[in-house]
């Protein structure tokens, strides 16, 4: 019974602390091209702008009042609030055993400042960390706060804070490969200076990373630099070609590829890819290590409530070892029955060294509430 | 540029990892088991915090990176490296062995135990 209980605690915490992120899904299916004409924060995720709130309401649920509150309370212009809740049940095969557990996801509340062409916005929450018994106060926390600059135009913007750098599809879900090997894992945000411009057909974001802890972080954290350049074609796609350097106390992690988006209107999928190559240089030892992390998906989306997608996702951590790679594939459907609820399922196998013997089964279902 | 070339470099060389310790942590155990629910400084499950190489390394075997002379204990054996706490629990089968989402590789635990056959240093 107590290692029933433990093993709960585990895939509970395991599957916690999920961030608000942007629906990649939602760019050119529904007529929108960039992140920012949704999300505030101009490379996307966290609250939602006005404009965001009505296609919520509109265009993805086709019913519901998606302003704060449900429309019950106006904020002045200048003013901007939000909170996600998500109450996720998990169940899991893996080899000679399975669990099952229902916990809460993430408590996260949003704020956001305007004055002039300066904003400042802070995401605080709970950090659960149940397997170490604190005081409610310390389990509170901000994964994500900082001041930006934006010119008039929403053309250029420099911010200053703790946030993720611009890299990749920037997907939502935190156990995607492409998320979890490299560095970008729920609660792993940095302090940095980051800075970027939106033009017509491309836009380049830049994020210098720092040493900066305040409280113990997660992850892995020193001076670096990430780029990333997106060129959209046609309004209905786009690719971008990324890279990320980063020295830290063990050494050096360097990582260079891109992404891929195209939405296939005649058949309502869109397609979406993203292919990293890193190499790590450790100071304790002579051996560089070469590394690739993968990500494709289809999504269908035909302008109903509700999408489906395939997904696979690869990772390598040393290119020299043989029989060390793994995968996955999944399926996921995500139905959002009205403005401010979205209810979704996946389930993933999978596998390592392409074998699924050491690879396991996961069962995922998710009530998202967003106020 | 760089990265490129090296990639390509790496994948056709055929040489052995080695079994130093910094290679196991950058590869296996920080990719693995530092994640925020995880052995991280937030959470510390089962009260180990393998944040950093010289953390981790601390919490394994009891003893610290300076620290050549002390025996090496705790979850590491160098005269038995698959019955040690830790092989033993990345071998275990089912929900309790480690870690519990993503499992190793049988080369990645290879890999560990010939790093402790080695001596556990903390090179």
């Amino acid at each position: 019974m107590r290692l029933t209980s433990w093993f709960v605690a585990v895939i509970v915490v395991a599957w916690t602390h999920g961030a608000a992120a942007a629906y990649p899904e939602f760019q050119f299916s529904t007529g929108t091209t960039r992140c920012s004409e949704c999300h505030f924060s101009p490379v996307g995720g966290g609250l939602i702008n006005d404009y965001g709130r009505d296609e919520a309401a509109t265009t993805i649920s086709g019913t519901g009042d998606g302003r704060f509150m449900h429309g019950a309370l106006e904020l002045p212009s200048w003013f901007a609030l939000g909170a996600d809740v998500r109450i996720a049940g998990l169940g899991k095969r893996i080899r000679d055993g399975s669990e099952a557990a229902v916990f809460p996801m993430q408590a996260d509340g949003y704020a956001r400042v305007v004055r002039g062409n300066w904003s400042a916005s802070i995401t605080a929450g709970i950090l659960a960390a149940i397997r170490k018994p604190q005081p409610f106060a310390d389990r509170l926390g901000t994964r994500e706060h900082y001041v930006q600059y934006q010119t008039t135009s929403r053309e250029w913007y420099a911010r200053a804070g703790r946030f993720f750098p611009t890299f990749g599809l920037r997907l939502p879900d935190h156990t995607a490969y492409v998320r979890r090997y490299t560095g970008l894992h729920t609660l792993e945000e940095s302090y940095g200076i980051g800075a970027g411009v939106a033009k017509d057909t491309w836009e380049a974001h830049a994020t210098v990373l720092t040493p900066l802890e305040l409280r113990p972080q997660v992850g892995r954290h020193g001076w670096g630099i990430a780029l990333q350049v997106e060129k959209l074609t046609d309004e209905v796609g786009s690719w971008s070609l990324q890279g990320k350097t980063l020295r830290h106390d063990d050494g050096r992690e360097s990582w260079v590829g891109g992404t891929w988006k195209r939405w296939v209107a005649s058949k309502d999928l869109l397609v979406a890819a993203e292919l990293n190559a890193g190499v790590s240089e450790l100071v304790a030892s002579s051996v560089l290590v070469s590394q690739l992390v993968g990500y494709a998906a289809v999504h269908y989306r035909a302008g109903k409530p509700w999408g489906v997608a395939l997904a696979t996702h690869y990772h390598d951590a040393d290119l020299r070892l043989r029989s060390n790679e793994r995968s996955a594939l999944e399926a996921r459907f995500a139905w959002f029955p009205r403005a401010h609820f979205e209810l979704s399922a996946l389930v993933r196998g999978a596998a390592v060294a392409f074998e699924l013997e050491r690879g396991d089964v996961l069962g995922f279902l998710q009530l998202h509430y967003y106020l | 540029m760089r990265v490129l070339v090296t990639i390509i470099a790496a994948a056709a060389c055929t040489d052995p990892p080695p079994a130093e310790w910094g290679y196991v942590y950058a590869t296996v155990i920080a990719p693995s088991c530092t994640t925020s629910a995880c052995h991280s400084t937030l959470s510390a499950a089962g009260s180990l915090d393998l944040h950093d190489a010289s953390a981790a390394y601390q919490a394994l075997t009891g003893r610290s990176c300076d620290d050549a002379t002390s025996p090496v204990a705790g979850y590491v054996d160098p005269e038995e490296p698959t019955r040690s706490i830790l092989s033993t629990r990345l071998r275990l089968p089912g929900p309790m062995g480690m870690p519990p989402n993503g499992r190793l590789s049988t080369t990645e635990i290879q890999r560990i135990e010939a790093w402790m056959r080695d001596g556990a240093g903390c090179d």
